[in-house]
């Protein structure tokens, strides 16, 4: 799994080591958490973890600014230690610990096996920003997944096109008064993935990919990582403040996650989908957890018992009973306390917990928004996996199927009735505007990344559209419901290199008219389809037709927009909209009688692969277009300018934090 | 790059349409063009179309057809998924192409029909992925089960490879069954 193939890299991350004992051995992998560098806001809760493999028994000790500390767990001179660490391993672990001694410290730490001794030493720095100035009742968080420069510029293009050198209208996320760029590395790689993307921005700290709320260690389940604060965490247990999460994704995924679980795993669902409930604080007593009120997206799958068809769960995916030391120390619930049960019924444990379900967009409309009955927690999951893209959800609403196709893809999927993202924020901000300490809403646009993933860029563009309604009605809230909030809309990394190479040189029906290009594969010959790129001068202005609800008709236009990408696998491009369901044409005839009885097309479709160019992906093995390490744009909305200002000029992932910390606590 | 289409089901795993993919058969040991039969000791396969797999009707639910097959030798036409986090020891069959990234444990875009498709040649290996449609014929298992990597699957085929490679009938069959096992 991917988080055990994470936690088997070096750990030490910068720390400082030095063998302490003449020894024919000494301990390996000795590393000391939280990692070298690490910066924390005041009071900021976070484990530290001493650790090493060698031979035991073991022991280790640790001090901070040479005032020795107190293991919470980790029993010395010991083969088993704090009994969670992996085979060979020994660990020791404080949790919970917080300073309120702005600037910066240092861990002195060793570790000993039966061979010998290495030293370890890092730092870390607390930081305060508090200040004199009011600060933002809410925080609200739009995260394109995977949107890049690139991602905005075509949502622009596409929505408002543009004619004699400017564009003849501006996304909502253009008219943010404050723009920037970030940085998106992980602990461990120049490129991230979502969880440690989308956690740099939420606890100000840096993580291994694949790994989200937690620092990296060589620990037997992935819930039993070393903790960082999450803001929401921080915020709830401080001022009260209620969380709220938005995705057109499962809502398993790394981005919403990264909010609000704290697991080395950002891939085990069904433990991700409990510690949503059980760290929500349900009781509210505001001692601990996330203070979770919406919850809203895709993951059907994971609510339902892994006895009931369509479910997920599984004792694999799930945690286990945490260490009493980590339930002490972080103040959690018993019944925070995790267990593997692949048989919970979890959608039935949310709506004891006082949450109102909606699985449509049918009855998420119908949620009341004022008086009595209007819920004060919301849970809506509008699909078994990921919810059905922006492209395919209106081919739905507008009764026109996708060309060559049969079928909606929604229907496919069963789940034919499903809400846009703008009609999702709204009904988030209607719950959470009730909660009289303000809150946190972190809104994704998933899908831009996923089916850049996929090279399918008229899918990606569409869903940036999506992403842009819902960044208005953020923007509608924070201008006229409640002024004491602050919007910033960034992505957590750039996905596949998009780019917007030109448009087409001519009409769609000539581009479909083209001889296949299949089998051009010869570097002197060129593609019918590579021809018809237009670059520069010949890229002209394209225009596409917007219907009433937001989006174009269609984008297989005359002179259509054509994209690139730059970190792409391989594929066969042509250029034109991809349908879904997709039907080979070389398909024999007798299979194409038995797909046409099943409801699909017994007519070859314009598929890329029958007719497009092959085009060779740049990343290396990889089947599809991968993240890049490109800085993402930043865009930020306040009514007080200064609380947006902040976020002018490049700045790194994790200053997103210390930035929205400013604006919450006063001192920007 | 097209070839023509192999028109027999083969005794593993057989492309549909033979456009592309080359290197994958290859792994898999389907040469371009190597088509064989299923042997007269094979058992009769029943036909089991992605429609028929739910039952109609608001509620979601197996329908009869798909449980009475379970523990049947079934055949299956659909696509081989592509996963950014690619399995071992299988693939998943869909009803249409499916792209799935890394979220939601690399599933999160499976439809719900989806058939974990389990080929006991290649345990411990990935298999390579393949376009265009494809056809698995093997034993049908329904029911909810935790695999090894922690996913739940709830209905798989297990791939005819052993039986299959007893029923060849020619050399060129057997030299790509071999490969089937022990791929490159």
């Amino acid at each position: 799994m991917s988080w055990m193939r994470h936690c088997l890299g070096t750990l030490s991350v910068g720390a400082m080591l030095s063998a302490a004992s003449v020894a024919m051995a000494a301990p390996t992998n000795v590393s000391v958490t939280p990692p070298n560098n690490a910066r924390f806001l005041l009071g900021q809760k976070f484990d530290l973890r001493v650790e090493g493999k060698g031979v035991g028994p073991f022991s280790a000790t640790m001090s901070i600014d040479g005032v020795a500390q107190a293991f919470s767990s980790g029993a010395q001179n010991s083969l088993t230690t704090d009994g969670i660490s992996s085979a060979g391993f020994g660990g020791f672990n404080l949790r919970g610990y917080s300073s309120l001694q702005p600037g910066l410290h240092t861990i002195e730490a060793s570790f000993t096996d039966s061979t010998g001794t290495v030293n370890a030493t890092a730092n870390f720095e607390v930081f305060d920003v508090r200040g004199d100035r009011a600060g933002a009742r809410n925080v609200i968080i739009m995260l394109g997944d995977g949107m890049g420069t690139a991602h905005r510029t075509a949502a622009r293009l596409v929505r408002y096109g543009a004619t004699g050198g400017d564009p003849n209208g501006y996304l909502a996320m253009d008219y943010f008064p404050a723009t920037g760029m970030v940085t998106t590395h992980s602990l461990n790689s120049i490129v991230t993935d979502s969880a440690p993307g989308m956690a740099g921005y939420t606890t100000g700290t840096h993580s291994f990919n694949g790994q989200e709320g937690v620092f990296p260690a060589h620990v037997t389940n992935a819930f039993y990582f070393p903790r960082v604060e999450y803001m929401s965490e921080y915020l709830h247990r401080t001022q009260g403040k209620a969380l709220g999460l938005v995705s057109t994704a499962d809502i398993e995924d790394a981005t919403p996650a990264a909010n609000a679980v704290h697991t080395g795993n950002r891939g085990a669902g069904t433990g991700i989908v409990d510690q949503y409930l059980d760290e929500s604080d349900p009781a509210d007593g505001r001692h601990s957890g996330t203070g979770l009120k919406v919850l809203l997206g895709g993951g059907r799958r994971w609510f339902l018992p892994s006895t009931t068809f369509g479910s997920s769960r599984s004792a694999g995916s799930d945690y286990a009973q945490l260490p009493a030391d980590l339930i002490a120390a972080w103040h959690l619930p018993s019944t925070a306390a995790g267990a593997a049960d692949p048989t919970r019924d979890l959608l039935t444990d949310y709506q004891n917990a006082g949450f109102s379900y909606v699985d449509s967009a049918t009855s998420l409309a119908a949620v009341p928004t004022g008086g009595k009955k209007a819920p004060t927690k919301l849970l809506g999951l509008f699909g078994y996996g990921n919810m059905n893209v922006a492209l395919d959800k209106l081919a739905k609403r507008r009764n026109v199927l996708v060309p060559g196709t049969t079928t909606f893809a929604v229907d496919d999927y069963h789940a034919p009735d499903q809400p846009m993202l703008d009609e999702m924020t709204s009904a988030a901000l209607n719950v959470l505007n009730r909660d009289k300490d303000g809150f946190v809403l972190m809104v994704e646009g998933a899908s831009i990344d996923k089916q850049s993933h996929a090279m399918d860029a008229e899918r990606a563009v569409d869903d940036t559209i999506e992403f842009d309604r819902a960044i208005a009605v953020a923007r509608n809230f924070a201008e006229k419901v409640d002024r004491r909030t602050v919007v910033i809309v960034l992505a957590d990394h750039e996905c596949s290199g998009f780019s917007i190479i030109g448009a087409l040189n001519g009409t769609v029906a000539n581009l479909q008219a083209l001889p296949p290009d299949g089998s051009v594969l010869s570097p002197t010959a060129v593609p019918a389809r590579q021809a018809a790129v237009g670059t520069y001068d010949l890229a002209g202005f394209p225009q596409y037709s917007i219907l009433a609800d937001g989006y174009p008709s269609s984008f297989d236009i005359d002179g259509k927009l054509l994209f690139g990408f730059g970190a792409s696998g391989d594929r066969f491009e042509n250029w034109l909209t991809k349908p879904r369901p997709i039907v080979d044409s070389l398909l024999t005839s007798s299979i194409q009688a038995e797909l046409a009885t099943a409801g699909y097309p017994a007519q070859p479709v314009n598929r890329s692969q029958a007719d497009g160019f092959f085009v060779r992906g740049q990343a290396v093995g990889a089947a599809q277009a991968v993240h890049t390490a490109s800085d993402i744009p930043i865009s930020a909305y306040a009514a007080r300018a200064a609380m947006a200002d902040q976020f002018v000029g490049v700045q790194r992932n994790t200053d997103v934090f210390v930035k929205l910390m400013r604006a919450v606590l006063g001192g920007y | 790059m097209k070839m023509r289409a192999l028109t027999i089901s083969l005794f593993l795993l057989t492309p549909l349409v033979a456009c592309s993919g080359r290197d994958a058969r290859q792994a898999l040991g389907l040469e371009q063009g190597a088509a064989t039969t299923h042997g007269s000791s094979a058992p009769p396969a029943t036909v089991l179309a992605f429609s028929e797999i739910i039952a109609k009707g608001p509620e979601l639910r197996l329908s009869a057809r798909t449980q009475a097959l379970a523990g049947r030798h079934v055949r299956m036409r659909g696509f081989m998924a592509r996963l950014e986090l690619p399995i071992k020891g299988g693939f998943y069959l869909t009803p249409q192409p499916v792209d799935c990234d890394e979220g939601g444990g690399g599933t999160a875009d499976l439809p719900l029909e989806s058939v974990f498709v389990i080929s006991r040649a290649l345990q411990d290996r990935e298999v390579p992925h393949l376009r265009g449609p494809v056809e698995v014929t093997g034993t049908f298992e329904v029911g909810s089960r935790a695999e090894p990597d922690g996913r739940t699957t709830a209905l798989r085929i297990v791939l005819d490879a052993t039986l299959d490679a007893a029923s060849s009938k020619t050399d060129e069959v057997a030299v790509a069954n071999t490969r089937a096992r022990d791929p490159k």
